[in-house]
Parts: C-alpha cells; sequence; structure tokens
C-alpha cells in the first residue's frame, strides 16, 4: 500500500523564487504582487505564492514539475475545478463588486475568474485583464469588451453598427453598466433598474415630470437597444414603426412620400419631448 | 518594465509618449465619421504614461492622457500606497456628433431665445419657399454635444477588514441637437424644427464604508445626484406668422399670416436623486450564504411650471399648484441564498422587489392649451395621477455536476408586476402581470480544449387586465410568450487554434393581441477563429448575421412587417516579423445593416405603398507597421481606411423646407434644420508616428 501524501506545509515564496523566477519577477510588477511580496498586511498576503497555489513543500520534495504535489494551477488546460480556483481569489476578493459572485450567473456556469483576468503579470490598465488594450488615434478597443466579446458574440459585434454608444471608441465599457461579479438586478446591472442605469449619465431624463410616458418610465429598453442598432438614436425598431406598436389613431404614417411623420425625425418631428414632460401643455410630449 | 528607468533618489521613473501625423483625404459628411471622436489633419499626440515608483516598493503615481489637446482628449493621475489608499483624478472629453455639415437655421439664437432674422412677407408657398432656401436669412448650424466628466475618487483600506470610498463625479453637457415643435392641433399644424441648446451639469457624489468579517460582511453606500439644467426654458419665434410685425391671434390663420407670434417649451427640469444602499452577506450552516441589500431613495423635481401658452392672445388656463413638487421614492430589497450542503449540488434561491413609489400628488387645471394655438373643446386633462409601478419576483434554481464534465442547471422565476397608469384616454388605469419563467442551462466540458455551453428559457407572461383597443395597445404591457435559447461553443484542438461559435434566439409571441405586435423574433449566429500558426504570426476573424423582424397589425385592413438583417465581419493579423524588433498590424472590419418594412393591405386598401429600404454599410481598416530603431524608440507607419455609406429615406430627401413632401395646406409653414445626419464619407489617413519609452 502507497504510504499516505505528506499534508503539505508552506515554504515562503523565496523557495519558489528559486526555480520560478522569471515567474516572480512578472508578478511583482502587479498591483496584487506589490502587496503580497512588499506589503503584506496579514498572513495570508504574507503566503505571497502560497496564498493561491496553496502550501509548496510535496512540491518541492518531489523535486518540482507541472501539476505536482498537489498545487492548485490555473492555466487553461490544466484541468482544475473552477471552483477550486475561485475559492483562492475568494479568500480576498468577496466583497465590494465581488459581493455577489456566488449568487452570478458567471459563477452558476462555471466560470473562473481566470478566464477574464491574468495574475500573473500586468495586462491592462485596470483590473488585470487576460486581454489588452489597444489606443490608436482612430479607436480605442478597450480590454474589457474584448474580454466579454469572447462569449458575447453578438453583443461584440453590435458594437460595430452604426447606431452605437461609444465603446468602440473606448469612452465607456461594459462595466460602466453591468457588473459581471454579479449584482441583485436584472442582467448584473449596477443599478436597481435599467432606467437607473441610463440615468447614470442621462439624468436629465430622470424627471419626475408631470407627465410621464409610462414605457419610457418604465424600461429604457423597451424603445432603445443600448449594445446597437442599424437604427438611428440605438431604437429597436424604426419610426414610426416603433410607435406604431403601442399607438394608431388619430395618425397613421403611411405614405413615406408626403407624412410629415414620416421623414427626418418622425413621431418626434412633433412629439419630441417624448421622454416626458413637465409643460401643463406637455400631455401629448409637444411642449 | 522593459524600458530603461530613469533613477531619481527613492524613485524610479518610466513612462512613454506617441507623437503621430496624420495626413488625410476625405470625401463626404464629417458628421458621422466624427461622431464621438476627432481625427484633425495635424500632429496628435494620442497617448502618453508617467510612471513613478518608489524603490521601497510601497507606492505609486501613474498619469496616463490620451488625445492630448483634443476634444476627445483624456487624462487620468493614479497614485496611492499599496493596500493603503488608492486616489484617482480623471478627465474625459467626448464629444458626440449629429451633423456638422449641413444644417441651417434661420433664427438668431441666444441662449433659450430664438428669433427669426427676417419673416417671409407674404403667405404664398413660393415665399415662403424663396425666404427659406435664401442663404442670406439662414446660418449654418452645428449639431453636437461635448461631454465633459471629471472625477475624483479615492479607496482608503486602514485594515484588510475595512473599506471606505468616496468619489465625486461631474459631468457637462454643452452643444446643440435638434429638436421640432409644433404649432397648432394635428391636421392644422406646424413644424419648427430648432438647434436645442443644452447646456446641463450634473453633480454625483458616492460615499461607502464597507467591513468584511470572518463570514458576514457589511456595507453602507449612499449616492447623491444633482442636475441642473441651465437653458430649461425656450422661446422661439413661429416662422408661420408673417411678418414685419405680428400680433398674437387665438387661431392660426394661414391666409393671414396670423397665429402664436411665438412658441414657448419646457425643457428637462433641473431635479435631484438620492439613494441609500445597505448590502449585508453572512456565512450560515449547511454551508449556506445569505446575500441581502436594501435600498431607498428619493427623486425630486420641483421646477416652476411654465404658463401653458405663450400667446398673449389666449386667456391662461389655471393650475392646482404652481410646480410638480415630484416625489418618486424608488425601493429595491433583495435576498438571495446559496447553499452547498450537498457535494456537487448548488441551490440558489432568491426574492427581490423594486418599486417606482410615485408620491407626486395629483395636478388639476380649469382647462388646457394645445401648442399656443386656442379654440373650442381643447379640454385634454383636467387631473393627472402620477405613473408608478411595482415588481416582486421570486426565483430558485438547481445546478447540479453530473460528471466533471457536465453540469445541468434548471432555473424558474416568478414576477408579478402591478402598473397604476394614468388614465388618460382609455380603461388601462392599473394594468397588473405576472410572468412565470423556466429552464435548463447545461455545460459541457469533456475535454480540456472542448467547451459548450446551452441554456433555453421559455416564459409565460399574463395580463388578464389588458386588453388591446385602438388607442393605446402598449406590447410591453400585454400577455407574452417568450423563448430564449442561447449556444455557445469554444474548440481549442491545439494551443495554436481555436474555434468559437454562438447562436442567440429570443422569439416573443403576443397572442391575445389583436391589433397591434403579434409577434418579434430575433436570432443571430456567430462563428470565429483564431490561428497562431507561428510563434511570431496571429490570424483572427469573426462573422456575426444578426436578424430581426416583427410583425404587427395596424388594424383588421394593414398588416406591417419589417425586418433588419446586419451582417458583421472582422479579420486580421498580427505579426512579429524581426523579434521585438520589427512588427505589424493588419485588420479590417465590415458591418452591413439592411432594415427595411413591408405592408400587406387587404381589401380595397391601396394607401400603404411599399416603403423603400434603408442601408448602411460601414468598413474600417487599419495597416500599422511599427519598427523599434532602438530598445525605447520605435516608429509607426501606418494606414487607417474608414467608409460609411447610408440610404435612409427619412434624412436622404431633408431640406430647410419641405415645402414638396409636407404638403397639406396647414403645413407649408413647416422648416427643418436640413439635418441629413447619416452622411456617407470615405475617409484614407496615413500616419507616421515615433514612440518612445523612457
Amino acid at each position: 500500500e502507497a504510504p499516505a501524501p505528506k499534508e503539505a506545509a508552506y515554504v515562503g515564496n523565496e523557495v519558489c523564487k528559486a526555480c520560478h523566477g522569471p515567474q516572480v519577477e512578472k508578478f511583482s510588477q502587479t498591483m496584487m504582487g506589490k502587496i503580497f511580496l512588499f506589503n503584506a498586511r496579514n498572513q495570508l498576503e504574507k503566503q505571497a505564492c502560497e496564498s493561491c497555489h496553496g502550501p509548496g513543500s510535496n512540491h518541492v520534495a518531489a523535486g518540482g514539475g507541472r501539476g505536482v504535489g498537489g498545487l492548485i494551477t490555473f492555466r487553461k488546460d490544466s484541468g482544475e475545478a473552477a471552483k477550486v480556483q475561485n475559492e483562492a481569489c475568494l479568500q480576498c476578493h468577496q466583497r465590494g463588486i465581488q459581493t455577489y459572485w456566488d449568487a452570478s450567473p458567471h459563477a452558476g456556469r462555471g466560470m473562473a475568474c481566470v478566464n477574464c483576468h491574468t495574475v500573473m503579470e500586468k495586462t491592462s490598465d485596470r483590473f488585470q485583464l487576460s486581454k489588452v488594450d489597444d489606443k490608436t488615434p482612430f479607436f480605442n478597443k478597450r480590454a474589457q469588451t474584448e474580454v466579454c466579446g469572447q462569449c458575447h458574440l453578438q453583443r461584440k459585434a453590435q458594437l460595430m453598427r452604426s447606431s452605437h454608444m461609444p465603446l468602440r471608441e473606448g469612452k465607456i465599457t461594459c462595466s460602466d453598466c453591468h457588473n459581471p461579479h454579479g449584482s441583485p438586478n436584472p442582467s448584473q446591472l449596477k443599478q436597481a433598474s435599467v432606467n437607473e442605469n441610463c440615468y447614470t449619465c442621462h439624468a436629465e431624463r430622470r424627471g419626475p415630470f408631470l407627465f410621464e410616458h409610462p414605457s419610457v418610465s418604465e424600461n429604457c429598453s423597451n424603445c432603445h437597444e443600448p449594445h446597437g442598432t442599424v437604427n438611428d438614436r440605438l431604437l429597436k425598431v424604426r419610426m414610426p414603426r416603433l410607435c406604431t406598436e403601442c399607438h394608431s389613431p388619430p395618425h397613421r404614417a403611411n405614405d413615406p412620400a408626403n407624412n410629415v411623420g414620416f421623414f427626418n425625425r418622425s413621431c418626434t418631428n412633433c412629439h419630441s419631448q417624448i421622454h416626458g414632460s413637465n409643460h401643463p401643455a406637455g400631455m401629448f410630449f409637444q411642449r | 518594465r522593459t524600458s530603461a528607468e530613469i533613477d531619481a533618489g527613492d524613485y524610479t521613473i518610466s513612462g512613454s509618449a506617441e507623437v503621430d501625423g496624420l495626413p488625410r483625404g476625405f470625401q463626404g459628411n464629417k458628421s458621422k465619421f466624427e461622431e464621438y471622436r476627432v481625427i484633425p489633419e495635424s500632429v496628435v499626440v494620442p497617448q502618453l504614461q508617467l510612471l513613478i515608483g518608489s524603490k521601497k516598493q510601497d507606492s505609486y503615481f501613474n498619469f496616463d492622457a490620451g488625445n492630448v489637446g483634443r476634444n476627445d482628449q483624456n487624462y487620468r493621475l493614479r497614485f496611492g500606497r499599496y493596500g493603503l489608499f488608492d486616489v484617482e483624478l480623471e478627465w474625459d472629453q467626448i464629444p458626440h456628433v449629429f451633423n456638422i455639415d449641413n444644417a441651417r437655421t434661420p433664427y438668431v439664437m441666444n441662449g433659450g431665445t430664438y428669433t427669426l432674422r427676417s419673416r417671409p412677407t407674404a403667405d404664398d408657398a413660393g415665399t415662403f419657399s424663396s425666404w427659406i432656401n435664401n442663404p442670406a436669412n439662414t446660418r449654418a448650424v452645428d449639431l453636437e454635444l461635448l461631454n465633459k466628466v471629471g472625477k475624483v475618487s479615492i479607496r482608503y483600506t486602514p485594515t484588510p477588514g475595512w473599506s471606505f470610498t468616496a468619489k465625486y463625479w461631474s459631468q457637462d453637457t454643452e452643444g446643440k441637437r435638434a429638436i421640432a415643435f409644433p404649432f397648432g392641433a394635428a391636421g392644422n399644424s406646424h413644424i419648427a424644427e430648432l438647434a436645442e441648446p443644452i447646456d446641463y451639469q450634473t453633480h454625483n457624489i458616492e460615499l461607502g464604508g464597507e467591513y468584511a468579517g470572518q463570514g458576514w460582511s457589511l456595507a453602507l453606500k449612499y449616492n447623491g445626484s444633482l442636475f441642473h439644467n441651465s437653458i430649461s426654458t425656450l422661446v422661439f419665434d413661429n416662422p408661420a406668422a408673417i411678418g414685419p410685425g405680428c400680433v398674437d391671434a387665438v387661431d392660426i390663420n394661414y391666409g393671414l399670416g396670423q397665429g402664436p407670434c411665438r412658441g414657448r417649451v419646457d425643457l428637462y427640469p433641473s431635479n435631484q436623486a438620492h439613494t441609500v444602499t445597505l448590502t449585508g452577506t453572512a456565512s450560515l450552516p449547511l454551508m449556506t450564504k445569505f446575500l441581502g441589500t436594501v435600498s431607498y431613495g428619493w427623486r425630486l423635481q420641483d421646477d416652476s411650471f411654465l404658463p401653458f401658452t405663450i400667446n398673449s392672445a389666449i386667456a391662461q388656463p389655471t393650475l392646482s399648484r404652481n410646480s410638480l413638487n415630484g416625489d418618486i421614492r424608488p425601493t429595491m430589497v433583495n435576498v438571495t441564498l446559496v447553499n452547498n450542503f450537498i457535494n456537487k449540488l448548488n441551490l440558489k434561491a432568491y426574492y427581490r422587489f423594486y418599486e417606482l413609489d410615485n408620491r407626486t400628488k395629483p395636478v388639476s387645471t380649469s382647462d388646457t392649451v394645445l401648442n399656443d394655438q386656442g379654440g373650442p373643446g381643447d379640454h385634454f386633462w383636467t387631473t393627472i395621477h402620477p405613473y408608478q409601478y411595482s415588481k416582486n419576483s421570486a426565483g430558485a434554481s438547481a445546478s447540479y455536476n453530473f460528471t466533471q464534465w457536465l453540469t445541468g442547471k434548471f432555473n424558474v422565476s416568478l414576477d408579478r408586476t402591478h402598473r397604476s397608469i394614468p388614465d388618460i384616454a382609455g380603461p388601462n388605469g392599473a394594468m397588473n402581470a405576472s410572468e412565470i419563467k423556466v429552464g435548463p442551462t447545461f455545460d459541457i466540458k469533456p475535454l480540456s480544449w472542448l467547451l459548450f455551453r446551452a441554456s433555453y428559457q421559455h416564459s409565460w407572461r399574463d395580463a388578464p387586465g389588458y386588453h388591446a383597443d385602438d388607442d393605446r395597445k402598449m406590447f410591453f404591457l400585454a400577455q407574452r410568450e417568450q423563448d430564449k435559447a442561447s449556444l455557445f461553443a469554444d474548440i481549442s484542438p491545439w494551443q495554436t487554434l481555436s474555434f468559437h461559435a454562438g447562436f442567440d434566439l429570443i422569439s416573443d409571441n403576443f397572442p391575445s393581441t389583436d391589433i397591434g405586435v403579434h409577434n418579434a423574433r430575433n436570432y443571430s449566429p456567430s462563428i470565429g477563429v483564431l490561428y497562431t500558426p507561428l510563434e511570431w504570426l496571429k490570424l483572427f476573424a469573426d462573422y456575426d448575421f444578426d436578424w430581426y423582424s416583427w410583425n404587427q397589425d395596424y388594424d383588421t385592413d394593414r398588416h406591417y412587417r419589417g425586418e433588419d438583417r446586419v451582417h458583421t465581419f472582422s479579420v486580421g493579423s498580427e505579426m512579429d516579423l524581426i523579434k521585438d524588433v520589427l512588427g505589424f498590424r493588419i485588420q479590417y472590419g465590415f458591418s452591413q445593416g439592411l432594415s427595411q418594412i413591408g405592408n400587406r393591405l387587404d381589401g380595397a386598401r391601396v394607401d400603404d405603398p411599399k416603403w423603400p429600404n434603408n442601408t448602411s454599410t460601414w468598413q474600417e481598416l487599419l495597416a500599422r507597421l511599427e519598427y523599434r530603431v532602438h530598445k525605447n524608440v520605435a516608429v509607426q507607419l501606418g494606414y487607417y481606411f474608414n467608409r460609411y455609406q447610408s440610404k435612409d429615406y427619412g434624412v436622404d430627401i431633408m431640406k430647410l423646407w419641405m415645402g414638396d413632401m409636407d404638403t397639406s395646406p396647414g403645413q407649408i409653414r413647416s422648416i427643418y434644420l436640413g439635418d441629413q445626419f447619416k452622411g456617407s464619407y470615405t475617409a484614407h489617413v496615413g500616419f507616421v508616428g515615433v514612440k518612445l519609452k523612457f
């Protein structure tokens, strides 16, 4: 009968460095490396490499080698369960924006933190993402949209449409609206409702108004597709047919040749205050 | 760091700078080309970076700048002590161009007061056309916004358990965008399209504190947001009132050129919002975790009401009070439990409550006036009640690891929505709806290089009080059956080759809707490949097709169908031709969208002709060669091509006066900005740049 493996003990990162010098050097350039290697605040952080990979004595005793000695590994092809990998990260990252990780759709689908983040070397400007920024004088590919676009293929394609928000210009990014680590809100939104998310930048539409437009007040995405469309102003359906989803008389925009409800901005040629009006004469959102 | 660091006593300094020249050839309209960016034909500084670190490795100071000196510039300064505090200051400018090519206006724009430079002197269409199309009577106007965002963010972590955050950010938005207002009621109206003056300021603050103990955490956060609109009223001359003098009249009489001399509108009112959020987590027995959030907020708005009309010939109806005193209290409660007691089984249950509690008191009036025109029977409303809704949601999911490579999950949830909608013109004063959602997901990873994900959800929304009448069909309230499916595959048989593919589907059916939206469907297959055949060569390609369609019945004889079809394609390569010396990158992106609306008429209907298609095609090519002449100096040569072509029946025809389109007698005085905001262009931009690292 083979002897039971000895319980592993911590050996300290100087021992790790003896064989993994280049990796430790790269790690030391990261925010996490600076804290763990030079500014540790508690025992866990002092364990440095072993705080994530686990105690290394068995690995050392066996002479090293990939997957030897029961270390937790994070390589894509390591075969390590995502849950085991994530537990290493969650020792520290289980509050703030990561508070809802355990209940998040990404956790529920077996995603590992390292699917999106790189730990061992400095990558993106922020958040140690597994993709890097690409700045040009013409467009800025933000690492974050590239990371999310790995799986959310339809969303990535939508960013290239004629009507889009400035994601491909690098001015906003996915996590301005969504928290990929989970949230108590639908679609992992950062705010409690779709509208409150939109009001973060579009505070003028927040109201309250004397005349509220119910479909607007309830959900901006009744009319808009924020990820990009081929219709102006990110509309899901081109006007006037967007409006005729709910409204019929008294107008019936039918012939594009001679109808004011058709050309230019269509129905909003007249109903320009469609997001709400505070004017006593604004019942039809015209003032 | 790959570059040489500068030794400065206890600190090291490093950084990089890039300077590019951009010779350019351009044809077409600039508006879409510079929609959210500025690409000047000059020398630009796209990147600057300065990093200062202490040799003790305990503190940092980083400065980044992008697009220096341009309208889309960005600056970020970040400094702190590792593990103790982090301070970040950011300045970002986001331009948003609507039209800087061909919009014109006859108005002299002075803050919120717009006066006509001159007035037509007679009422006939010919005189009106000559007046508005005479360049002396109009001026070019740029329709664009500039958002300036300033942020300060501080994070302080005195111990690993405690953390405090404070953020302040302001957003200033200035510029102009198109907006239009009618004079008079439908059938007897004309439109004045204006360049709306925008001058918004929003101040936001966030203060938070959090403590994470052994097995529990508690966080408290306050968010405040103050929005101020410096131009909240717009007064503008009525182009239908012929000159040179104008006297207000109750009714519009085109023959006499009479009517209201001016119009007045209420632009977005200043408002404020405050939210307090408490979040807590706790580890419970039986490997259960509790997560909970409660938030309560105030949305307030109390701008004074404008009078019903600026038309001095009409008596002002009285209102029950002078301002709305709007008061909405958004409330959210979420309680979630996650359990892992049984090995391989993950259970989750949640309850969520969201309420838009509108405590605004009803407002009443003695009469109404519409669009500055008087007339009998204009009694459109007497009392307006606030709109509000609440939503109760509960759900559960069970996830089980059947094998090491197969995980299945089943989700079920129930949403119940209660709405109170102002009883404006129909019976749908209060609407309740219940929606049940069920569906499985599967995550299959049979090999370390093979991953499949699949999910499906079916939902039933029952809305027993809903009935679509001719006035309001409100698809978002109607009974609905929805199917959602998603497939994803990631196949990486070798380290050098990986494929990914996806398919997303959403299908909505509204079974009880006779008139209105019957169904809407969207599907989108995608495929991509990443191939690295050689250490120095990377190739990538992606393709996505997106199809969206909807069907609606306007009435029993008129049936409308719409389709959007979009092809999106990108391909590129990165080559490290001489390792760390000569690199080349080329990438091409293409997106083509088609939007069409079809009409089917029953019986003798002939009044809905075929509508033209709308198309848009966008192409982008970037080729960049980087030669490192020294370990810290690189020279860049590149070429950027960008083309946008568009056909849009809505704006291709636009001109200042739509006299040949807008032919009904009552509308011959309508004026527009001629705002062809989707103009096509072709841009060729070369760039020569130097990148310096230190």
